[in-house]
């Protein structure tokens, strides 16, 4: 194409094959953390490795899952390097990942418990912080607790959880506050960053997570990547996919989507720009091009063997709270009013058309609250509610750049559609947040499981809708985990009076413990503690005051109201400063831990370091606080908001041999628990797999046998360790969960001895793809077992949400359920606005996202001199067109301003990022440009991500 | 550093010329004088020995404080940190000609990426220098090997301090020749 060729040499990325990925392996050199490295001292490097003890690790950022190599030296880290062996990324590392030892030797850890305290030494919301003793931390923790769950239940408290806790640290976290607390206000920040894959997943699949895995990069030929920067967010698997297209460059064909072009456009043979949500639209004129000019491509025997067509309703709203509420001011009302009804746009009309909406009609929001139902409809329904979104409709609203002709666009779309459809072509569809954080999150990935299964296009090697995740265990903890306000581990759920039974089982608790009701999702936690209902909010592992968007409120919340906020952390962020006790937290290599990547691979690793300081890991915090809590005070009888009643199961605990007066630490974490709940397996420390593969070396375990420094724990006793094996217990209890039903993990020390495996491990064997009786043994079992069709190799034998009644486009026609086991879905979603789109007074879209530089909210990565250096500060990134008519040019200071608040920041015409007019992007890991000041709150109704993509702001010189 | 050098390989191996490493210069001996990175808007007819009978007003205006006086009252660019963003203003004020808008908006230098330096070229993924070369001379195979096209390279300075293995260097154009 001769517009590719321009642009490649415009952006400077050159498209000649080099075979680079081997090349780039083969010189992978260990540089020295944190040390130049001249000539000489890479030459030198063999001499100077002596005495350097290497270990498998993984990488903390990102949900990649890259494999790390970590040398260590006295204590300390001394060099990162790719790990050759792991299949993920096999050698290579990017920029983050080469400096992630680096984030733990930041000049300002946190090393002892800060308190806020008065003058007398007492606790005090207006003091200053002060350090104190864990002692004393967790005396005044433990009472400030109380006064909230005494007064409030159950629902008075909350963690906030995260997708990079270690899956031990999320197991025991989830295991506290579900099975002790009785309270299901545990919610991660992954919230923020899958929810809408994990809702599209039930929905559609009736289990969590990808069919299939990431070596459908190298089998496919077709590339679509949809609202995902993968060069700057998953850059190994951006290489992975670079790799393939050079190797092929005529064959492979790589389209992108986004509403602004980015690095990873620079690969496209067809880049697409549009208007935020049109991508709803988009993915209906590729199945409109599908149904209706090529009904040859639908591969029929896919669909009628293993699909039915559903959907559900619209007039859902936009997960915001209601007008009525008395904290939104004037403005913020002109947003927050479309919760409950919204005028259909100029833009909507036609899609909506379908439901007798024309232009200006009013959509009542009438099932806000039942926003995930869907039913079954004909084909002849889903055929008809295509119909709207003809190429001139489609092209018309999602044009995104008001300076590409429309006739470009239009061809773009075309060939994009002729790709996805040619039966000669694989197609592996890649999306991140750009799909994920949007008001109709959920249905825009059921969208890309519509094309990929009217195509039969899916969980095959190379053929594969595949939601890619943004944190290192998003899946193997927040998800598989289950430290969710509705989830228990291995995909069950609270509500669930099965699911229940089948943990309190495994725990080894009285039957009924578990509180049936679902809590609060992490937006919730944080409207909860500014309507006074949340009084004590424990944050681990993540930075939720920096995260959450319309972050005035919240911060607002933390310091005004009347309640107690503890953060975990291992440096003082922004939620950290707005807490009233902090408290020192190890980070990755400080501890043993595992996390899960987007490819289901679980993947362990061993501590390699002591902790500075004071500083615990989370696991320590957790546990320590359960010593605590008698029985008597948690398990008694509790009322609930809504009536519903906890019942008092300490008579039946005293049955299992419990006595009130046991402290939950007793009951959930001592070692006699895990002899109970694991009786065959080895918790002594050491034992072999403490040993390092290559010197033998035993690795230090701060949990299980102390550590050197000695320091003086929660009892004012030095600490010497629970004396066993605290992770490994973890670790085979939580396994328990998910044996036998689609959720197999394999043993502790297996995945010591390989590079992380695929679940189900089964028999020892990983699984690449599921669902497909080639690959997974859960399929081939429902297909010998008659309950899929003999004739075929699929089985989709996730569980939930397979028992669907029949209706129509608008509603449930007949109440009868039928029964879709092994089945899976093809879901009709319609185009809607999202709720804040410009206009006169607002007239710029705000999108956030991240840079490749830095992680998240920039805590760990802002502290690491090279990574600053290379980014120092988040830029607002601007179509030079826009800056001219503000009159203003790069670098000059603009305030961005919306409903919600403003913020200060340096301007970017030149950049990595190039928006169209119309629309600026800003990152969001820099705390001084703190851009969730401007977000907007919305959430996708199902599943309750927030949408931070999209919403309305004014620009002008600051 | 072990390896025996001469000033002259001193200075070259140095990723830039901070001000310390020149106030060490004591005489004017010509190569030393060579091995300046001069402003832009000159050239080689550049008669910087009439820079004794001025002030410095180039030195003054300078937007971004990267240029500095040489003992001879000359001008010279350190990168410190910083970079040129081609605002003119050094070659408007010049009244002798030696800065002048007639003369190459460049700086004449050559910039280099030490493979042994740099993330891109070890098999980590690294694209901060591309990110403030407004000229797109950094050119990367793939998404590896990033090579700096001195035709395309304007001289600006400003990928020195991105790098976050300090891998860029900048030798004048005449030392690199000599």
């Amino acid at each position: 194409m001769e517009v590719k060729e321009k642009k490649t040499q415009e952006t400077g990325f050159e498209m000649t094959r080099r075979d680079f990925l081997k090349t780039a392996a083969a010189v992978a050199a260990a540089s020295a953390v944190g040390m130049e490295v001249p000539e000489e001292a890479l030459a030198a490097a063999t001499g100077a490795e002596s005495g350097w003890r290497w270990d498998k690790a993984v990488c903390r950022f990102c949900g990649t899952g890259c494999g790390i190599m970590i040398a260590v030296k006295d204590d300390r880290i001394v060099a990162v390097k790719g790990d050759p062996k792991a299949p993920v990324n096999r050698g290579l590392n990017c920029i983050k990942g080469y400096f992630t030892a680096k984030i733990m030797y930041g000049a300002d850890r946190l090393t002892k418990p800060l308190l806020r305290m008065n003058e007398k030494g007492e606790f005090d919301k207006k003091g200053k912080f002060k350090p104190v003793s864990w002692q004393k931390a967790y005396e005044v923790m433990a009472e400030q607790f109380k006064k909230a769950y005494n007064e409030l239940g159950p629902e008075g408290v909350a963690i906030f959880g995260s997708g990079q806790y270690t899956i031990m640290e999320g197991y025991a976290a989830a295991k506290l506050m579900k099975a002790g607390f009785r309270s299901n206000n545990i919610d991660p920040n992954a919230r923020h960053c899958m929810a809408s894959a994990v809702a599209a997943f039930i929905q559609t699949y009736g289990i969590d997570e990808p069919p299939g895995c990431y070596d459908d990069i190298e089998l496919t030929d077709t590339f679509f990547v949809w609202g995902s920067n993968m060069a700057e967010m998953h850059p190994i698997l951006w290489a992975r996919v670079t790799d393939r297209k050079l190797s092929d460059p005529e064959r492979v064909q790589v389209v992108v989507l986004s509403t602004f072009r980015h690095r990873t456009m620079d690969l496209a043979d067809i880049d697409i720009v549009f208007r935020p949500q049109t991508d709803l639209a988009i993915a209906n004129y590729i199945a409109r091009e599908i149904v209706y000019n090529h009904p040859e491509a639908i591969d029929w025997d896919f669909v009628n063997k293993y699909c039915v067509f559903t959907t559900g309703y619209i007039d859902i709203g936009y997960g915001m709270r209601t007008p009525d509420h008395p904290s939104f001011t004037d403005k913020e009302r002109e947003t927050v009013r479309k919760q409950v009804a919204k005028k259909v746009s100029p833009l909507e009309a036609q899609a909506l058309s379908i439901y007798g909406y024309k232009e200006g009609d009013t959509i009542e929001m009438k099932h806000a609250k039942q926003a995930g139902k869907h039913w079954i409809i004909s084909f002849e329904d889903f055929k008809k509610a295509l119909a709207p979104y003809t190429l001139d409709y489609v092209a018309r609203i999602a044009k995104g750049d008001p300076d590409e002709p429309l006739e470009q666009f239009k061809e773009k779309l075309k060939k994009m559609a002729e790709l996805y459809i040619d039966k000669n072509r694989k197609a592996v569809t890649f999306w991140t947040m750009g799909f994920n954080q949007h008001t109709r999150g959920t249905w825009v990935n059921e969208q890309a499981y519509m094309l990929h299964h009217l195509l039969g296009k899916q969980a095959q090697p190379g053929n594969g809708a595949f939601s890619i995740t943004g944190q290192p265990s998003a899946c193997g903890t927040a998800r598989e985990v289950g430290t969710f306000a509705h989830r228990l581990p291995a995909d069950m759920v609270v509500f669930n009076p099965k699911h229940r039974k089948i943990a309190e089982k495994i725990w080894h608790i009285p039957h009924g413990t578990i509180n049936p009701k679902v809590g609060s999702h992490i937006v919730k936690i944080m409207r909860d503690l500014e309507d006074g209902k949340i009084k004590f909010a424990w944050v681990q592992v993540c930075n939720p005051w920096q995260d959450t968007a319309n972050a005035n409120h919240w911060i607002k919340a933390a310091r005004k109201m009347d309640n107690f906020i503890v953060v975990s952390d291992s440096y003082p962020g922004i939620s950290a400063k707005v807490a009233d006790l902090i408290l020192p937290a190890a980070m990755i290599y400080e501890k043993w831990g595992a996390y899960g990547n987007a490819e289901r691979r679980t993947q362990h690793w061993r501590q390699q370091v002591t902790a500075p300081g004071e500083a615990m890991p989370d696991i320590y915090h957790i546990v320590e606080f359960s010593k605590f809590f008698k029985l008597k005070e948690v398990w008694k009888e509790w009322k609930l908001s809504d009536g519903t009643v906890l019942p008092n199961v300490l008579d039946k605990a005293k049955e299992m041999g419990y006595s009130p007066e046991d402290t939950l630490f007793d009951v959930l974490f001592a070692e006699k628990v895990f002899k109970k709940t694991i009786p065959d397996v080895d918790l002594r420390y050491p034992q072999p797999v403490a040993k390092n593969p290559n010197t033998g070396e035993i690795h230090p375990n701060t949990l299980a046998v102390g550590d050197k420094r000695k320091i003086i724990g929660v009892d004012g006793k030095e600490w010497k360790g629970y004396g066993f094996f605290i992770e490994k217990a973890l670790w085979e209890e939580y396994r328990l969960f998910g044996l036998g039903h689609g959720h197999d993990l394999a043993d502790f020390d297996t995945y010591h001895r390989v590079r992380g495996l695929r679940w189900p491990v089964v028999d020892g064997k990983e699984t690449p793809w599921r669902f497909n009786a080639d690959y997974d043994p859960y399929a081939r079992k429902e297909i010998e077992a008659g309950r899929a069709p003999k004739d075929g190799k699929f089985a989709f034998y996730g569980p939930a949400l397979k028992k669907l009644p029949r209706g129509n486009l608008f509603d449930v026609t007949d109440n009868q359920k039928v029964d879709l086991t092994n089945k899976t879905k093809i879901f009709f979603r319609p185009y809607m606005d999202p709720p804040e789109p410009p206009d006169n007074e607002y007239p710029f879209w705000l999108a956030t996202g991240r840079v490749l530089e830095h992680w998240h909210s920039g805590t760990m990565t802002m502290r690491v001199p090279e990574l600053y250096r290379a980014v120092p500060e988040a830029l607002c990134y601007m179509n030079p067109k826009d800056a001219e008519k503000l009159g203003v040019k790069d670098n000059d200071l603009v305030w961005v301003e919306s409903r919600r608040g403003k913020v200060k920041v340096r301007v970017k015409t030149r950049g990595r990022n190039r928006p169209p007019r119309g629309l600026v992007f800003i990152p969001w890991f820099d705390e001084r440009v703190f851009i969730n000041k401007v977000t907007l709150d919305a959430t996708c109704p199902i599943s309750k991500q927030t949408d931070y993509k999209k919403c309305a702001i004014k620009i002008y010189k600051a | 550093m072990s390896k025996k050098m001469n000033r002259r390989g001193f200075l070259k191996a140095l990723p830039f010329l901070p001000q310390a490493a020149l106030e060490e210069i004591k005489e004017d001996k010509p190569e030393e004088i060579l091995s300046l990175i001069r402003p832009p808007y000159s050239d080689k007819n550049s008669d910087f020995s009439l820079c004794s009978e001025c002030d410095g007003k180039c030195v003054q205006v300078c937007e971004e404080k990267i240029l500095f006086r040489y003992k001879d009252g000359s001008p010279y660019v350190s990168f410190d940190g910083k970079g040129c963003t081609f605002c003119k203003k050094c070659a408007e004020v010049c009244d002798f000609e030696v800065l002048s808008l007639e003369k190459l908006s460049k700086i004449e230098a050559i910039f280099k990426i030490e493979k042994n330096k740099c993330l891109a070229w070890n098999g980590t993924m690294c694209f901060s220098c591309k990110e403030p070369c407004l000229d797109n001379a950094i050119k990367f195979q793939g998404i590896f090997y990033p090579e700096i096209d001195t035709d395309l390279c304007s001289g600006c300075g400003f990928c020195i301090q991105t790098c976050p293995s300090q891998a860029i260097s900048v030798k004048p154009l005449e030392v690199e020749n000599a």
